[in-house]
C-alpha cells in the first residue's frame, strides 16, 4: 500500500530532490518494500522506453523555447511566449539604475577586503570549502549534471578515476580557451579530489577528462552554474 | 540446491535468523536501484546477481544475522558492486561460488524484468498516448526525453508544481499498471515459452 508519505518521498527521490543521506535511506526502504521498487522501475521504464522509442522528434519542438506558443491545446490563459518577454522587461529596468550603485559598492568592498587583509596578521584557522562531486551514477545518464559553482573561494572537485594498474592518472578540466590539469592519486573509493580557486573555472558546460598515459579513460561532462 | 530451502536452519542452529529467501524477497528493490544507477538492463541483471551472491555468502559466513540489517547491507553491497563495475575493477575471485543457480532462476521476476526491451518502448508510447492533454504529453517528453528540469518545464508550460506532479504521478502509475498487466498476461498466456531478453542474459552469464 502506497501512502501519501510514500508518494511524497518517491517523488522527491525520483526528481532528484533528496540529499545523499535521505536518498540512501529511501533506497533502503525501497529494498524492504517491493511496491516502492515497482514504481521506481515504472519511472525508469518510462524514461528508457520513451527515449528509445524516439518520442523526441514529434513533440520536442513544442517544448523548445522558440516554439512554446505552439502549445495551444493547453488550458492556459496566456500564451507561453508572454513569460520570457515579461521577465526580460522586468529584469532590464532596475539593473540600469543599480549599475553605479553596484560599482561603488564593489569598489568599497574591494578596498575593505584589501585593508582587511593587510590588518590580518595570519590566515584563519579554518577555510570554508565547497565540495563539488562529479557523480554520474544518480539520475539520468544523458542529463548533464549541474554543479553549483560559488562566485569565489576554494572548491574541491571530486572526480571518479578508474583504477588501472601501472598508470599514473591525470585529470584535465577543459573549458573554452583554458585547460587545467594535474596528476592525481585516487582515494580508497576511487575518487581524485582536486582543490582549486572557484574563480579559475568559468560557468557553462565543461569536460572533465581522466587520462592514463596517452589513453583517455573517461570524460565527464558537467555544467557549472551559479 | 539443498542449501536454499533450509538456509535458515543450517547456517547456524542457534543464532541464524536469515535465509536466502529473505535475500530473494528484497532483490526487486536492489534491481530497481541498480537499474536506476546504470540504465543498462543487462548489466543490472548481472550486478543484481552479484549482489545476491555476496549477500548469501555473508549470511552463510555469519557476517550478517539480523533481518533488520539485511536491507541496509544489500543496499551497501549494491552500491559497492555498481561503483566497482563502473571503475572496471577486477572482480573478486572466489574459491567456490555458493549454490545460487536455482535461487536466481526460480525467483519471482519483477514486472519490468519480464518485459522485452521493445515491449518497454511500446508500453511507454502507450502511456504517453493515453495522457489526455497535449500539454501533459509535452511535459512527459520534455521531462523524460529532453531532460528539461521541472522548474523550466513548469515555466514553459505554465503549470503549477501540483499540476506537474499530478501528470508525472499519473504517468508513472499507468506505466506500473501496464507492466503489471503485461506480466499477468505473460504468466497466463505463455508458461514456459520463450524467455525474455533479460532472462536469457542471466542464463548466459551463469553458464
Amino acid at each position: 500500500m502506497i501512502s501519501p508519505l510514500d508518494n511524497h518521498l518517491l517523488r522527491a527521490y525520483l526528481d532528484g530532490e533528496m540529499d545523499e543521506a535521505t536518498a540512501e535511506a529511501f533506497e533502503v526502504l525501497m529494498i524492504e518494500r517491493p511496491e516502492l521498487a515497482e514504481l521506481v522501475d515504472a519511472d525508469t521504464a518510462l524514461r528508457m522506453g520513451l527515449r528509445e522509442a524516439g518520442a523526441r522528434p514529434a513533440i520536442a519542438a513544442s517544448v523548445a523555447p522558440t516554439a512554446t506558443a505552439s502549445i495551444s491545446g493547453a488550458s492556459t490563459a496566456a500564451p507561453a511566449t508572454d513569460v520570457p518577454a515579461i521577465r526580460a522587461h522586468r529584469s532590464h529596468r532596475p539593473r540600469r539604475r543599480l549599475i553605479p550603485l553596484a560599482a561603488a559598492a564593489s569598489l568599497l568592498l574591494a578596498a575593505g577586503v584589501g585593508l582587511g587583509r593587510l590588518w590580518l596578521p595570519q590566515p584563519a584557522d579554518l577555510v570554508s570549502t565547497t565540495l563539488l562531486s562529479v557523480d554520474r551514477m544518480r539520475g539520468s545518464v544523458t542529463d548533464v549534471p549541474k554543479l553549483r559553482l560559488p562566485a569565489s573561494g576554494q572548491i574541491v572537485l571530486s572526480v571518479p578515476v578508474a583504477a588501472k594498474p601501472g598508470c599514473a592518472p591525470r585529470v584535465r578540466i577543459v573549458q573554452p580557451g583554458t585547460t587545467l590539469q594535474t596528476a592525481v592519486t585516487p582515494d580508497d573509493y576511487g575518487f581524485a579530489n582536486l582543490s582549486l580557486d572557484a574563480t579559475r573555472l568559468a560557468l557553462g558546460k565543461t569536460d572533465i577528462a581522466v587520462d592514463c598515459d596517452a589513453t583517455q579513460l573517461a570524460v565527464y561532462q558537467v555544467e557549472f552554474v551559479r | 540446491m539443498e542449501g536454499i530451502a533450509g538456509g535458515r536452519e543450517e547456517a547456524d542452529g542457534q543464532t541464524a535468523v536469515l535465509a536466502e529467501s529473505d535475500v530473494v524477497a528484497r532483490l526487486p528493490g536492489v534491481r530497481a536501484l541498480i537499474l536506476r544507477m546504470t540504465h543498462d538492463t543487462h548489466l543490472t541483471n548481472d550486478l543484481t546477481q552479484d549482489v545476491m551472491i555476496a549477500v548469501v555468502l555473508a549470511i552463510r559466513e555469519g557476517r550478517i544475522r539480523q533481518p533488520e540489517a539485511l536491507a541496509a547491507y544489500m543496499h551497501q553491497s549494491a552500491r559497492h558492486i555498481v561503483y566497482a563495475a563502473n571503475r572496471k575493477l577486477q572482480p573478486v575471485t572466489l574459491g567456490e561460488l555458493p549454490e545460487q543457480e536455482a535461487v536466481w532462476q526460480d525467483r519471482q521476476r519483477t514486472p519490468l524484468e519480464q518485459c522485452e526491451e521493445d515491449e518497454v518502448r511500446r508500453l511507454a508510447r502507450t502511456v504517453l498516448a493515453e495522457l489526455p492533454a497535449q500539454r501533459d504529453r509535452d511535459l512527459l517528453v520534455g521531462f523524460y526525453v529532453d531532460g528539461v528540469s521541472k522548474t523550466e518545464l513548469m515555466q514553459r508550460l505554465q503549470l503549477s508544481a501540483d499540476q506537474f506532479d499530478k501528470v508525472i504521478f499519473r504517468a508513472r502509475t499507468r506505466m506500473r499498471d501496464r507492466l503489471r498487466e503485461k506480466m499477468q498476461n505473460a504468466r497466463t498466456g505463455m508458461e514456459g515459452s520463450a524467455p525474455s531478453a533479460l532472462t536469457s542474459s542471466a542464463r548466459s552469464r551463469s553458464e
